[in-house]
């Protein structure tokens, strides 16, 4: 446990000396700004007309995206699952699809089908679509695995077939963690269309991308604060339909929901306070009964949400340009393009390569490094039951929801103009990015501890701060190093992305290669990057048995 | 109810009968040894005995969710080992099962759930109340009739109580128009007055459509009010069959190991 954060302190220092972080540069960064905001203001903004359009591309690449990824997920985690896949054979190999969706980038997709179908909405949607079902398809299957066993049993035993148990039994139960799970996929698709835009896909990353070339520094902000906003208003959104989907509705539920339920309950027909007849009295006649619902506040919610999505699906399909004739062309250049990525090559660059790997190793040490020493009491002051107040834990909760809304790529590019083109930059942005998710695992897991110990404690007399550390770290220190190490994960995978924006690492030889299409490069620094995560996930599995 | 018993064996004979019927799960988990039995058509018969003395194998195994590993088990005039795929669900069918936890599905509105219970007859797989029949949905509606829920029927199932959900859970069962209802400690979670509701509802039932019920219980003395017949278990084995009549509480208390009683008490109930 000590030798772990002895051992993660000192590979943060070593990175942050070797990539030259420090209070003088920071200090330096700091006289930059003004420099900054001289370089952008005034903004220039871009006309409503444009900004409507491009946010309804964004929204509708986006949105289509997400749902190709759904529609794949689907069969995939019913096979992947064991609740009811054909053979093990199926479930071994939906099982790897999934994994190697994760595995491709979603940038790499991302060039693979702008060379295919030209700048354009369509590689969007089959890249973020593609990659997504690596997280989709995982978190389906799970859902499918933790529906109640009960109702599939009793199915089972009146003699229904898989194909029934699946839809009747399983299907309502994880409908809700379904939709939920699309919302939030959602989400972060629309942050990653952002880093999408640097390698040809239409939208708001495209436009930003686009400025920043032009080295129109006002207009490129002016984008990039647009997608910020777009991000948050999303996400909270989002995050609260979620909350109401995955809550149990009781009798009724609370707010305006339950009245209006309630209510017709009440007034409709066969309405539940209704008290049933005496057994032994005539039925009512066959013919009049009553054997649809009566037309009450969830049904009405019901069709309200079919028909919102369809006519979303439409809006997409029309606005973002994707069933564009000449992109049925580009279909045909399918295995060409992809020999051009086979076999993988280093075009004579193979020290370059390597040194900015270690350097991209580094930026995610470094930024996890800073991002806990960040997290770590904002996480703390976010946890409902430490935090002391309900004020403090909304404010910090909200903090920490903000900052999960920043796509760390706008978050970087900021950093670049103020203090500079490189490593630095990258640094500060993913762990100014570890405190959105850091801090939401920190103020989880310390919500989760016994709080039996910290009454022990507060009965015979100790101080809070002594309570902290003796009651509470103690207990969620399992949960805070697992988070650490994913974080860790996170970050080393955004950091080959940032040197699309001139952040530092790996990314840099990809937007390069991309330019002088030397796609074999890309291909080789996929699999480099592959190999330091799967390293990665290695030491991880062995500290997490250690510490455990 | 002629329609609801459909056999192979031309409608002689014990519904169900056990020989030697032994269970041994893959952890080397022995459930069931040895154990024999018949049921007659009609007779409603509980099974007593400790948590883990077998009872819930020895239902799973009359409907088809087990096989033995080794003795002879035959439902209906079927041989269940030899049964696989479309042929096991279609004896299944015939089973109504009430479970310990209704085993619902919670989201689905009531009349929903009780017209599940015909999809061992359908075609196809599901979901949503149009996706059955009109006739369908009237039957469910006179099932939910004959267990006094059919004010709740557009309810969604998981705002009931216990004792509401386990009568749906009947009406589900007699929606798969069975043979046989077999009941799994069909009221171990519910209070007493609805434990007592359910419990005559199943009796009554069973006369009025001549089913055959097998229930397994915990409580003695509800059993040898309900019952016809009652079969002990303990570590699997069978060491009490009797009527329900020629028993008191004390005898019955045997299976539990607490009183005398250690050699099986068999007498002849088929007679």
């Amino acid at each position: 446990m000590i030798g772990f954060l002895c051992l993660f302190t000192s590979a943060g220092i070593w990175s942050l000396n070797s990539l030259g972080v420090d209070l003088t540069a920071l200090a330096q960064g700091a006289s930059n700004a003004e420099m900054f905001i001289r370089r952008t203001w005034p903004l220039s903004l871009p006309s409503t007309e444009e900004v409507l359009r491009q946010t309804g591309i964004t929204l509708g690449t986006v949105f289509l995206a997400t749902l190709l990824s759904v529609a794949l997920s689907l069969p995939l985690a019913v096979w992947a699952s064991s609740v009811a896949t054909p053979s093990p054979a199926h479930r071994l190999m939906s099982r790897g699809l999934i994994v190697a969706a994760r595995a491709v980038p979603d940038v790499v997709l991302a060039i693979l089908f702008v060379r295919l179908f030209g700048l354009g909405a369509l590689p969007g949607v089959l890249a973020m679509g593609l990659h997504s079902i690596g997280m989709v398809g995982k978190l389906y299957a799970d859902a499918i695995e933790q529906t109640s066993p009960g109702p599939r049993e009793a199915l089972s035993s009146i003699g229904a077939t898989r194909g029934q148990r699946l839809l009747t039994a399983v299907v309502p139960q994880a409908l809700p963690a379904f939709i939920a799970i699309g919302l939030h996929r959602f989400d972060i698709n629309l942050r990653v269309s952002a880093v999408l835009g640097f390698v040809g896909v239409a939208g708001i990353g495209f436009e930003m991308a686009h400025a920043f070339a032009r080295l129109d520094f006002g207009l490129g902000i002016s984008w990039a604060l647009i997608l910020l906003l777009l991000c948050l208003l999303t996400e909270l959104v989002s995050t609260s339909i979620r909350r109401t989907l995955l809550r149990d509705p009781g009798d009724g539920g609370t707010g305006a929901r339950g009245l209006l339920t309630r209510w017709s309950r009440r007034s409709g027909p066969g309405g539940g306070a209704a008290s049933p007849p005496p057994p032994g009295t005539e039925p009512p006649a066959r013919s009049s009964r009553r054997i649809s619902p009566p037309f009450g506040f969830d049904r009405a919610r019901r069709w309200a949400y079919t028909v919102t999505v369809l006519a979303g699906v439409a809006v997409s399909l029309l606005g973002s340009g994707v069933l564009d004739a000449r992109n049925t062309a580009g279909w045909a250049g399918f295995t060409t393009t992809l020999g051009l990525f086979w076999p993988p090559g280093d075009a004579g660059m193979l020290d370059g390569l390597l040194t900015a790997l270690l350097e991209t190793v580094q930026i995610g040490l470094a930024a996890t490094f800073l991002g806990a020493l960040l997290a770590v009491p904002v996480g703390t002051l976010a946890a409902r039951n430490i935090s002391g107040s309900r004020a403090v834990h909304g404010v910090f909760r909200g903090v920490v929801l903000a900052v999960r809304g920043l796509p760390e790529l706008v978050v970087a590019i900021v950093f670049v103009v103020v203090i500079g083109l490189g490593p630095v930059a990258g640094v500060l942005a993913l762990a100014l990015g570890s405190v959105g998710l850091l801090g939401k695992l920190v103020a989880d897991s310390l919500e989760e501890i016994d709080t039996g110990p910290l009454e022990a404690m507060s009965a015979l007399g100790s101080s809070r701060t002594q309570r902290y550390f003796t009651a509470v770290l103690p207990q969620a220190a399992p949960a805070l190093i697992g988070g650490l190490l994913y974080q860790l994960d996170v970050n080393i995978r955004s950091a080959t992305l940032l040197g699309l924006v001139g952040a530092g690492g790996v990314g840099f030889f990809l937007l390069q290669a991309t330019q002088t299409r030397e796609y074999d490069v890309i291909t080789l620094i996929t699999l480099m990057t592959f190999a330091v995560v799967f390293v990665l996930e290695l030491v991880s599995m062995l500290l997490r048995r250690a510490v455990r | 109810m002629a329609e609801h018993v459909v056999r192979n064996d031309g409608g002689h004979g014990p519904v169900v009968s056990l020989t030697g019927v032994t269970k041994e799960f893959d952890g080397g988990v022995t459930a069931l040894r040895g154990v024999g039995f018949e049921v007659p058509e009609g007779q409603i018969l509980a099974l007593l005995g400790r948590s883990g003395s077998g009872k819930s194998t020895l239902l799973r195994h009359i409907c088809c969710l087990h096989k033995p590993t080794s003795g002879s088990l035959r439902v209906l005039g079927n041989d269940v080992a030899k049964a696989h795929g479309s042929r096991l669900r279609q004896i299944r069918r015939r089973i109504g099962f009430v479970f310990q936890q209704f085993n619902l599905v919670g989201q689905l509105s009531v009349l929903e759930n009780v017209c599940s219970g015909a999809l061992g007859r359908l075609f196809g797989p599901r979901l949503g109340l149009f996706s059955y029949p009109r006739s369908l949905r009237l039957e469910a509606l006179e099932h939910l009739d004959r267990v006094g829920m059919s004010a709740h029927a557009f309810q969604r199932t998981s705002t009931l109580s216990g004792g509401q959900q386990q009568r749906v859970a009947i009406a589900r069962a007699l929606m798969q128009r069975p043979a046989i209802l077999l009941a799994d400690e069909p009221v171990a979670s519910l209070d007493p007055a609805s434990a007592d509701t359910v419990m005559r509802l199943l009796r009554e039932i069973a006369r009025e459509k001549s089913l055959t019920v097998i229930g397994s219980l915990h409580q003695v003395d509800l059993a040898l009010g309900w019952a016809d017949r009652i079969i002990g278990l303990r570590d699997g084995e069978v060491v009490l069959d009797a009527p329900a009549a020629s028993l008191d509480t004390s005898a019955a208390m045997g299976v539990y190991g607490t009183a005398a009683a250690q050699e099986p008490v068999v007498l002849d109930v088929t007679g």
